[in-house]
């Protein structure tokens, strides 16, 4: 026979829901029983409880997908991949990139001129002209 | 007695598991898959993103594997990750539809069996209507108290082990149990 009513506080009220759970071992059970017969406010508990516990149990899981320990070990290979390349250490290669971003970055040479002017070009053109005439001439001369 | 070995059973796979033994970590999957999906589909009333959440929650098991230390039940780390990701995607949901479309969204297996139509519809759409009840009332209880009750009825696990998955004392839990249980009977009064 119990000492005090279990419904006293919520703490001792758990031996009220694992009763009604059917998960109490039988010695506590039997103790719960007999102060039943004279505590009507715990059978009602009791009751209620029970109902309430036979309403939850329509809630049925879903199906789960056939497919989900495939997809699991699918993702752990992927993660682990990812690891491993997480791994490499990228010290020795970073002078190298450094090189490489300043090779890409800076522009060739000669984009870096400004572009020549007409005039330049004309001049550079007539420049090329009179030298070829000059050597033309020097040509003929020999050949005479 | 037989849970007893179950435990032991689970903390040498994954002791094993961390020796690099794949295949022990494909037991302890397929041993706790289906209560960490029903689980999280009971929490979060979705049945696909339970499965990405319980995907998440055995690949952060298995990342940890190496610094595995056999303190706490396994079940109980392995339900501790599982409630921490579905009360953190309830509150990012929560976040994202503010207005409550919660109602809404859940992929309930409601309209598939209305649709199959067989000679009993009527006793059917009673049934569906009591389930729906059950839900929503399971669905408007605090967080914890949610989770709580699902590990405890759903999940037959002991209030030792709700209370260290939660963080909190065994006390503090068969207090948050109890008014759980007494809003739950309260709201479904009328269906049990």
């Amino acid at each position: 026979m119990l000492q005090t009513c279990p419904l006293q506080s919520r703490d001792t009220a758990a031996v009220l829901l694992d009763y009604a759970a059917r998960r109490l071992d039988e010695d506590p059970s039997l103790a719960l029983e007999r102060h039943m017969e004279f505590c009507a406010e715990c059978r009602q508990f009791v009751d209620q409880q029970r109902a309430l516990w036979k309403a939850l149990d329509r809630w049925d899981a879903e199906p789960v997908s056939l497919e989900f320990q495939r997809r699991f070990w699918q993702r752990a290979e992927r993660a682990a991949a990812s690891r491993w390349w997480a791994g490499i250490s990228l010290k020795p290669a970073i002078p190298l990139a450094v090189l490489a971003v300043f090779l890409l970055a800076a522009p060739p040479r000669a984009a870096m001129d400004p572009p020549p002017s007409k005039e330049a070009q004309a001049a550079e053109a007539t420049e090329q002209v009179l030298e070829d005439l000059d050597l033309l001439s020097q040509l003929q001369s020999q050949m005479k | 007695m037989t849970g007893v070995l179950a435990l032991q059973a689970d903390a040498l796979l994954m002791t094993q598991v961390r020796a690099g033994d794949s295949a022990s970590f494909a037991t302890l999957l397929n041993r706790h898959r289906l209560g960490v999906i029903h689980f999280l589909y009971r929490m979060v009333l979705n049945q696909a993103v339970a499965e990405e959440l319980a995907q998440e929650v055995f690949l952060r098991v298995y990342r940890a594997r190496e610094s595995y230390e056999p303190t706490a039940r396994f079940t109980t780390w392995l339900f501790r990750i599982a409630t921490h990701m579905g009360l953190n995607w309830l509150r990012d949901e929560k976040a994202r539809h503010s207005t409550g479309s919660l109602d809404a969204s859940p992929q309930s297996g409601s309209e598939q069996q209305i649709r199959d139509r067989r000679p009993n519809v009527e006793a059917r759409l009673l049934n569906e209507v009591r389930l729906e009840e059950v839900r929503r009332a399971i669905r408007a209880l605090p967080e914890k108290q949610r989770a709580a009750v699902l590990m405890h009825k759903y999940e037959e696990m002991d209030y030792t082990q709700i209370a260290a998955v939660l963080g909190c004392s065994e006390s503090a839990l068969k207090s948050l149990l109890f008014r759980a249980y007494e809003t739950l009977r309260e709201k479904l009064a009328h269906c049990v």
